[in-house]
């Protein structure tokens, strides 16, 4: 049956969950690029990956590590997903989603930690898929778990079933069972997490060419049942790491992640591209942009605005508005933001009786702003009306990029400008600040 | 017990509109999200004031119960000595009830402490499926919002309860608040509010009197007047009651207003009378408002009061003289005046009389031809939907049951349910459950009686529709009770 939006507020409010992701093939799912301005998005992604979505050519360079930049909330991992239902049609690529936070523990995050989780959902995928591997490709990281058995508090962690696997038996479950014994262990802040990351990092290198193994054995075993020729990881929730602990995976770390020789794409927090630390050891070009409601010269772009009202109508049946006139002013007030748009329809459920009208919408919108205000002091205004004055030159302090992450700063077009939350621009601070 | 989703909503405005008016709106907010939001939920809410926030809490409390949604506190004391036992406690609260209230103490949480809380959050979400409520001093939920911005933007609210301002606090031009828009329904038209609305209403003249506590009489009639009203008609009859006999009369009788004193009487006659309280009622109108009204040669309001007076002969069986009040005394005075709906209404009276006569034909054209077009040019939803319900009165005595059931349930009550008219709702689901009752539909029939009907005349007081719905139940009672005793069949 065809999808139908709730056409009630107390169903809309029920379904408005902030934190999930639309899966590929989601009737919610709008699509978004022309209003992004991120058509071409997907295919600089492919290309960089070695395959060029118009004309098939495919040849795939033998690693790359791609950051996948973003506001929070703009929708990042269903475009994700998205792309990841493209990139398995083409049977170029077998992609791996690797959940870290579900997973994980993102405190204290470390790439060991996501070294494991890619294996484990590696394995899980292709024993899910019923694509075997030979004894030998899982040969190198059981002796790895091997050596790591033998050290004596590690061993009391470990059943004799699991040493048994450690030792080379077991097959691809026995070591999904042993990965996940660890990956749980760290999801659980086991006694034994921080010894395990230590050990870890200090036969990291053994590691890392154990799983490569591993990659490129799966790969060729892949290529030989025409399923795919490479290996792709989606590595999704590390761009909501600690703010420490971002700094050291993506920056001090960034070698050993280099170390896995494969095709990887890590979401990232827009902040990181512009605090100046990355040094380019990682592919750190392409930003998914917000959707835009206005050109920078303050001309309408009618793409975003359709794709927005979609969006909101694919929430909430439209006979709940009194006018149209109420879904286009939510639409403004998200400035574009998907997450924003669906906070205002929550408001907009938590105060309307019967219908959302002029003065919900309104007191949504304030409701909204009142939230800003929590944080933003007069500098931050200041600094906000300096920028809505000329878009085009941001500045890149720590100030902007606080207020980035924010989101009481917003950026279009892959950050060629910027202007700050349009509901920031209600608030009497901004009002009385000179820019 | 788990209310109607009607009785849950009456519940919810009126626990709000007994809130400070600052509270009123987040108030409503806070409790749909509670109620109808998803299972888990991380709400902040800003309550510095301690007094304030138990009051608060208390009356979120007896909503969530009404919703059949039990509550658990959580205070941050000394005990709880990092995020981890936090953790650990708010898991096991939520493993007990949906909805959790975290009771913060200025400075419990730092910026270490949010950030450590951040970190566990998809563990929390998963773990700890309950709504919860994090009720903190506006520094804690600032510093949330600047030490942890990933965890900020994954709130699922901020709600804000603070003291209201001392009077004189933000003095307004001339020394005084403004006063509160003047309502559209201060000439006694037809109030179209919905019940949200009325209740805001309620909150907003309740506040502005608090803090006016020194206003001039004359300043304050048409306010107190107004707040009656909206009491009468959001179903708080003990209060509008108690505001008519303690705050409305007493003003009235230092104006020395003489007519608006006999139409008060009139109002706390009309509850008496719609408890039951009959002699009481005759009584007032007999010998309080309607001397009045002769003296003052007032005819529109002594035909009116005429009227009431038929409509306590009617209910006491004393039909004949009732309708002769009708036809002599109310209805030309209506027909001479000009005043539509007035004889619209008296119109329906007499049909009312006719149907229980058993001339049914007559009493239907009446209604049809002559009450309801009326309302409908005037767009009186509530005179419309109660004619609509005599209509459908009749077509259930003459066994139309499904047209009937039809009209009580899309015509009748949506628009009762709209305008917060708890008794009239009330009597139509009773009519709801007659035809249940008629078809069969034992267990349903007595539901509604049970669960919609009875409570409603409970809380109003009305002693004799109480005594009536009782006897329902009972027929229900010992119908089944005769079928559970049927030997089986052979």
């Amino acid at each position: 049956m065809d999808y139908q939006p709730p056409s009630h507020l107390l169903e809309v409010l029920q379904k408005i969950e902030y934190e999930e992701a639309l899966p590929d093939g989601d009737p919610r799912y709008v699509d978004s690029r022309e209003a992004r301005g991120s058509e071409k998005t997907f295919t600089r992604l492919a290309r960089k990956f070695g395959w060029d979505p118009a004309s098939n050519a495919f040849f795939a360079p033998y690693e790359k590590h791609i950051l996948f930049f973003g506001h929070i909330g703009i929708g990042k991992t269903t475009e994700l997903r998205r792309y990841a239902g493209q990139l398995n049609a083409s049977r170029r690529f077998y992609v791996v989603e690797v959940d870290v936070l579900a997973k994980l523990d993102r405190n204290n995050l470390q790439y060991t930690e996501v070294l494991m989780a890619m294996a484990e959902t590696l394995l899980e995928r292709l024993h899910g898929d019923g694509v075997g591997l030979a004894a030998e490709a899982l040969e190198p990281l059981q002796h790895w778990f091997g050596n790591v058995v033998e050290t004596q508090t590690t061993t009391k962690e470990l059943s004799a079933e699991l040493k048994t696997v450690a030792e080379g038996g077991g097959g691809i479950p026995g070591l999904i069972k042993l990965l996940a014994t660890f990956t749980a262990a760290f999801k659980t802040g086991s006694s034994q997490k921080s010894e395990w990351q230590r050990k870890i990092r200090n036969d990291f290198s053994a590691l890392a060419q154990a799983f490569n193994t591993l990659i490129r054995r799966a790969e060729a075993r892949l290529a030989r049942e025409a399923r795919a020729e490479r290996l792709l990881f989606l590595i999704d929730g590390t761009d909501k790491m600690r703010g420490e602990d971002t700094q050291q995976f993506f920056v001090q770390d960034a070698e050993q992640l280099l170390a896995i020789k494969t095709l990887v794409i890590y979401t990232a927090p827009l902040h990181l591209k512009y605090d100046g630390r990355l040094g380019g050891k990682l592919d750190a070009d392409i930003v998914l942009p917000m959707m835009k409601l206005y050109e920078r010269n303050g001309g309408r772009f009618e793409a975003g605005w359709r794709t927005m009202r979609r969006l909101l109508l694919l929430r909430a049946d439209r006979c709940l508005f009194a006018s149209d006139a109420e879904v286009d002013r939510l639409v403004e007030f998200s400035g574009g933001h998907p997450r924003e748009l669906l906070r205002l329809l929550k408001l907009c459920c938590e105060l309307a009786e019967d219908r959302i009208d002029a003065s919900v919408v309104q007191t949504a919108i304030q409701k909204l702003a009142a939230d800003y205000r929590y944080f933003l002091k007069p500098a931050d205004y200041a600094l906000l009306k300096t920028i809505d004055s000329n878009p085009a030159d941001a500045g890149n302090d720590e100030q902007a990029q606080e207020l980035l992450h924010r989101l009481a700063l917003l950026q279009y077009n892959d950050g060629t400008w910027r202007r700050s939350h349009p509901v920031v621009r209600t608030l009497e601070g901004y009002g009385a600040a000179s820019g | 017990m788990v209310n109607s989703a009607f009785a849950i909503e009456q519940a919810r405005l009126a626990e709000a509109r007994q809130l400070p008016g600052p509270c009123h709106d987040d108030f409503l907010r806070l409790s749909r999200t509670l109620i109808h939001g998803p299972p888990f939920q991380w709400l902040l809410v800003e309550a510095p004031d301690e007094g304030l926030r138990r009051q608060v809490m208390a009356a979120l409390d007896r909503v969530l119960q009404r919703a059949g949604l039990r509550s658990d506190r959580l205070p941050l004391s000394d005990k709880i000595l990092d995020v981890p036992m936090l953790e650990a406690r708010l898991v096991n609260n939520a493993r007990q009830a949906p909805v959790v209230h975290v009771i913060g103490r200025p400075g419990w949480f730092d910026a270490a402490r949010w950030e450590a809380f951040n970190t566990r959050r998809e563990r929390l979400a998963a773990d700890a499926r309950a709504r919860l409520v994090f009720w903190l001093d506006g520094e804690a939920i600032a510093l949330a919002s600047r030490s942890a911005p990933d965890l900020w933007a994954w709130r699922s609210g901020v709600y804000a309860f603070l003291p209201a301002a001392a009077p004189g606090a933000q003095p307004a031009p001339g020394g005084e608040r403004p006063l509160p828009t003047p309502s559209p329904n201060d000439d006694g038209g037809v109030d179209t509010r919905s019940m949200a609305e009325r209740s805001r209403r309620v909150v907003e003249i309740r506040a502005w009197l608090e803090g006016n506590p020194e206003a001039p009489d004359e300043l304050l009639i048409s306010l107190v007047d107004e707040l009656g009203q909206l009491l009468f008609s959001l179903g708080d009859l003990d209060e509008a009651l108690a505001h008519w006999r303690e705050v409305v009369l007493p003003l009235h009788r230092r104006l020395g207003d003489a007519r608006r004193q006999a139409i008060t009487m009139g109002k706390i006659a009309g509850i008496l009378q719609a408890r039951g309280q009959l002699d009481e009622a005759l009584r007032i109108y007999q010998e309080e408002a309607l001397p009045v009204y002769e003296r003052l040669g007032d005819v529109h309001l002594k035909a009116i009061t005429m009227g009431l007076i038929a409509d306590i002969l009617k209910v006491r069986g004393q039909l004949d003289e009732a309708l002769r009040i009708y036809q002599d005394e109310a209805l030309p005075v209506f027909e001479r005046l000009g005043d539509l709906r007035s004889k619209a209404i008296m119109m329906r009276l007499i049909a009312d009389i006719l149907k229980v006569r058993g001339q049914l034909d007559e009493a239907l054209r009446i209604y049809q031809e002559e009450a309801l077009p009326v309302f409908e040019r005037l767009g009186d939803l509530r005179e419309k939907a109660i004619t609509m319900g005599r209509i459908a009165d009749i077509l259930q005595a003459r066994g139309q049951l499904d047209e009937a059931l039809r009209i009580y349930q899309e015509e009748a009550l949506p628009v009762y349910e709209r305008l917060g008219d708890v008794r009239s709702k009330a009597i139509r689901m009773g009519r709801i459950a007659d035809i249940l009752q008629a078809r069969g539909q034992l267990d349903e029939a007595l539901r509604i009686y049970q669960e919609e009907e009875l409570p409603v005349y409970e809380r109003l007081g009305d002693v004799r529709s109480k005594a009536i719905t009782m006897g329902k139940i009972a027929d229900i009672l010992q119908a089944q009770g005769q079928q559970h005793q049927k030997p089986p069949p052979a």
